[in-house]
């Protein structure tokens, strides 16, 4: 096999498997369209979707005079839902009883996943965002200082080796695939001129000239003369690190286990920005591939504003539980049309995602407390779309996997519990099924394994058909040039395709050929259930070891006119191509 | 089977890739090719043909592969292709280039029955098809000898594709001479015939000075 096909790898866009999919199923990883190259996720805290019957706590957003425009996003017909799609069963990550992460982990757990109380307080829910789990952070500590949650991490990995210590901006960039937090209150400057974020001080809404900030690594809050916020057009401020998931792994936040990076030197620097760089990126389309945007503690819903907010024609009283609703929703009314706006929206590649990070109410952990998922994209399926599968963080994390085509050290390739199957019922409780369950519970009382053996739900149902990869891509195609034989009038090509997971594909492996200008003299058959049609020919009928390669030949007829055009899928299944 | 020599390549591949000419935008590969051909001697199949190919992959950029120094070791040449298609130019006597104007490319010339070796340099221009198509496929560079008496109608290999070539070459930036990729025949008749890419000897000769300068600045390094 030619070595150029190492650097023709075609393993990224072209293949990709999903383990639950090896075992079950088919599945058929086809080029990747790469309509969605550019993802923006607003985290949004703590307020409720839905809440069921739980009375003491009414002001959810669904269905709220305080959030006009995120309800205008879910109404069918409105004309800002023609590009939107949502979730109506995106639930809190789950754990067992006692919310303690030792026992959740390890061998005397009594609770069981999924059968007790959930992740909280917020931490655990960004850390779980990046990592598939919360591991082991059940508080809101910062990364360093007397209560050093960075260090709390690598203790629980050091000791449950069972679970990756990988995060998502990590596999990003160690992949090539750019990633930026827009951080709302940090990289500014104080009425000094200098870093805010390592000098405090008061204030202002200066941005800090690059290369002279500082990754934020530690909270502040507070009011200055000197600041208004873009968005509530107060002077209040509140950043919380606890608040950006990517700052707890010493891979993304440029710092060691022990010891914080505030210099400007710190290398992950340019991976941080101050939100008030967004609009200038969005215009000079310079944003990262991947971007999450953490609005401050008054914007994101989690705090309210310490007076009172007017928002559409309302005025919400100083403190009040509604105005947390109304500062969200203004939030989202500012940041996501301006998106929307951008040129790389308007070419069809970006898809935004509207989060949050965890339910409150009581009994806040029951099926029916719910959290906001919304997309909006030009590939999501529109008109305020209602998927009612059930989804969680997981579903966040194995759809940007898949769509970055980023693989973890992990046996599946996904992180953590992103490599668990989440229940797939339809407004179902979730309860241990005897296969399901969420963060792959295998049994009441039974300890939560780590990564698992398969994928949880993804947004797929999200978005419009083959917008998000159905795999991870586990094979990685290589081919060879043509070679022709102007005797027989054939033209021969050699494709090697290698299992670059860390455990066996045990489904039947086939190379697809798509979109071909010729004829493939030497098919194994056509396709009926996976892009129907298309000549494909047999890899390994057994699967392949991890690690294995095989190589197939193809016999091309000369097309009509031209070189041959085509283009190569893998498909893993068990059942009629 | 590939050979061994090829493996040798593989450690003097970054010679032959750096040999670009400073101001030339396009990247340059060279190396020479010997065929051995003893096994043919007497060969009821002769006369056999040396085929040369290009044939252009998916993209849209453009390629040439000049071809030169031809030695037939114990024969000759017949003076006059018997095949040729596409966008070829010049002859074995001098310098062949094959352009990737066409899908296919290709010039074909037999040699005579005595022939135990032949020889010949290989220049290739290295554009890529469109990097951020990953689904382009190379231009690439083959050598075949014709057997009007097999059923391929070329003398049979191990290529991998099933092709029959003694020799591929794709063409692509960064391309070194480990990714030319030889190939052996056991046909016709059991003898064997090899192929082999090795570097120019201008390049070995820069490698055995880049040698040399790095042991002198070592002893005088020991020295101080």
């Amino acid at each position: 096999m030619p070595t150029s096909s190492i650097r023709r790898s075609h393993g990224g866009l072209l293949s990709a498997i999903a383990l639950g999919c090896l075992l079950s199923g088919s599945i058929m990883v086809t080029a990747a369209k790469a309509q969605v190259n550019t993802v923006f996720y607003i985290l949004l805290e703590n307020r409720c979707w839905t809440t069921g019957t739980d009375t003491s706590y009414n002001n959810v957003i669904k269905g709220n005079a305080a959030c006009p425009y995120i309800n205008s996003l879910i109404t069918p017909g409105n004309p800002a839902a023609v590009q939107v799609s949502y979730a109506t069963a995106y639930h809190n990550v789950l754990t067992n009883t006692t919310g303690d992460a030792v026992t959740m982990i390890g061998t005397t757990g009594t609770g069981g996943f999924g059968i007790g109380g959930s992740v909280h307080p917020s931490e655990p829910n960004y850390v779980f965002m990046e990592a598939g789990s919360n591991l082991s952070k059940y508080d809101d500590n910062d990364p360093y200082g007397s209560t050093n949650s960075v260090a709390q991490i690598a203790n629980f990995l050091a000791k449950y080796t069972q679970y990756s210590g990988e995060n998502l901006c990590a596999l990003l960039q160690n992949n090539g695939i750019s990633w930026k937090a827009y951080v709302e209150g940090t990289g500014l400057l104080n009425t000094n001129s200098q870093d805010f974020n390592t000098h405090l001080g008061n204030l202002t809404n200066n941005v800090a000239a690059a290369g002279t900030r500082t990754v934020p690594l530690v909270s502040f809050s507070g009011t200055s003369a000197s600041y208004v916020n873009e968005y509530n057009g107060t002077h209040y401020y509140n950043f919380a690190v606890k608040h950006t998931g990517s700052l707890f792994f010493p891979a993304t936040n440029g710092s060691t286990v022990t010891t914080a990076n505030t210099s400007a030197t710190n290398v992950e620097i340019s991976h941080y920005a101050p939100l008030e760089q967004l609009s200038t990126d969005l215009s000079n389309n310079t944003v990262a591939a991947y971007n999450v945007i953490t609005p401050d503690q008054y914007n994101d819903g989690h705090t309210a504003l310490p007076v009172s907010f007017t928002y559409n024609g309302t005025t919400y009283p100083a403190n009040s539980d509604l105005s947390r609703l109304a500062q969200l929703d203004n939030f989202c009314s500012i940041v996501v049309p301006e998106i929307q706006a951008s040129t790389n929206y308007q070419a069809g590649h970006t898809a935004i995602v509207i989060w949050t990070d965890e339910t409150e109410g009581s009994p806040t952990d029951d099926y029916y407390h719910t959290l906001t998922e919304i997309v909006v994209s030009p590939y999501a399926k529109g008109n305020a779309y209602a998927s009612t599968l059930n989804y969680t963080h997981s579903s966040d994390l194995a759809t940007m996997q898949e769509l970055f085509g980023v693989v973890g050290n992990t046996p599946t390739g996904y992180l953590n519990d992103a490599a668990n199957y989440s229940n797939p019922t339809s407004g179902t409780p979730v309860n241990y099924d005897g296969t399901h369950g969420f963060a792959g519970q295998t049994g009441v009382g039974q300890p939560f394994p780590g990564f698992g053996t398969g994928t949880a739900q993804d947004l797929s149902d999200l978005f419009t058909a083959s917008t998000i990869p159905s795999g991870l891509p586990g094979l990685s195609l290589t081919a060879s040039g043509y070679a022709f034989n102007r005797h027989t009038n054939v033209y021969s090509q050699s494709v090697t395709v290698t299992n670059v997971l860390s455990q066996p594909i045990t489904g039947s492996i086939y190379l697809v050929v798509s979109n071909l200008n010729t004829t493939l003299n030497n098919a194994s058959g056509t396709t009926v259930n996976n892009s129907p049609g298309s000549p494909y020919v047999t890899v390994a009928v057994n699967g392949l070891a991890a690690g294995a390669s095989t190589t197939v030949s193809l016999q091309f007829a000369p097309p009509s006119s031209g070189p041959i055009t085509d283009e190569m899928g893998t498909l893993i299944t068990t059942g009629q191509p | 089977m590939k050979l061994t020599r090829i493996l040798l390549g593989c450690g003097l591949a970054a010679i032959a890739s750096t040999a670009i000419p400073a101001a030339q935008a396009t990247p340059l590969l060279s190396y020479y090719v010997t065929i051995n051909t003893a096994s043919l001697l007497g060969n009821a199949d002769a006369p056999f043909s040396l085929d040369l190919q290009l044939v252009q992959g998916s993209g849209n950029v453009s390629n040439t592969v000049t071809l030169s120094n031809f030695s037939f070791t114990g024969g000759t040449a017949a003076g006059t292709p018997n095949y040729t298609d596409g966008s070829e130019s010049g002859s074995l006597a001098g310098t062949l280039t094959l352009t990737n104007a066409d899908a296919n490319n290709e010039f074909a010339e037999a040699f005579s029955a005595g022939v135990t070796s032949i020889q010949f340099k290989v220049s290739e221009t290295e554009n890529s098809e469109e990097v951020t198509e990953d689904l382009a496929t190379d231009d690439q560079f083959n050598v075949y000898l014709d057997d009007n008496n097999t059923s391929s109608g070329f003398v049979p290999t191990n290529a991998t594709d099933g092709g029959d070539a003694l020799l591929e070459s794709p063409l692509f930036e960064n391309a070194t001479l480990s990714s030319v990729q030889t190939y052996s025949s056991q046909s016709p008749d059991a003898g064997v015939i090899t192929t082999a890419a090795v570097p120019e000897p201008s390049s070995v000769g820069m490698l055995a000075m880049a040698a040399g300068a790095v042991g002198f600045a070592v002893r005088r390094f020991r020295r101080a």
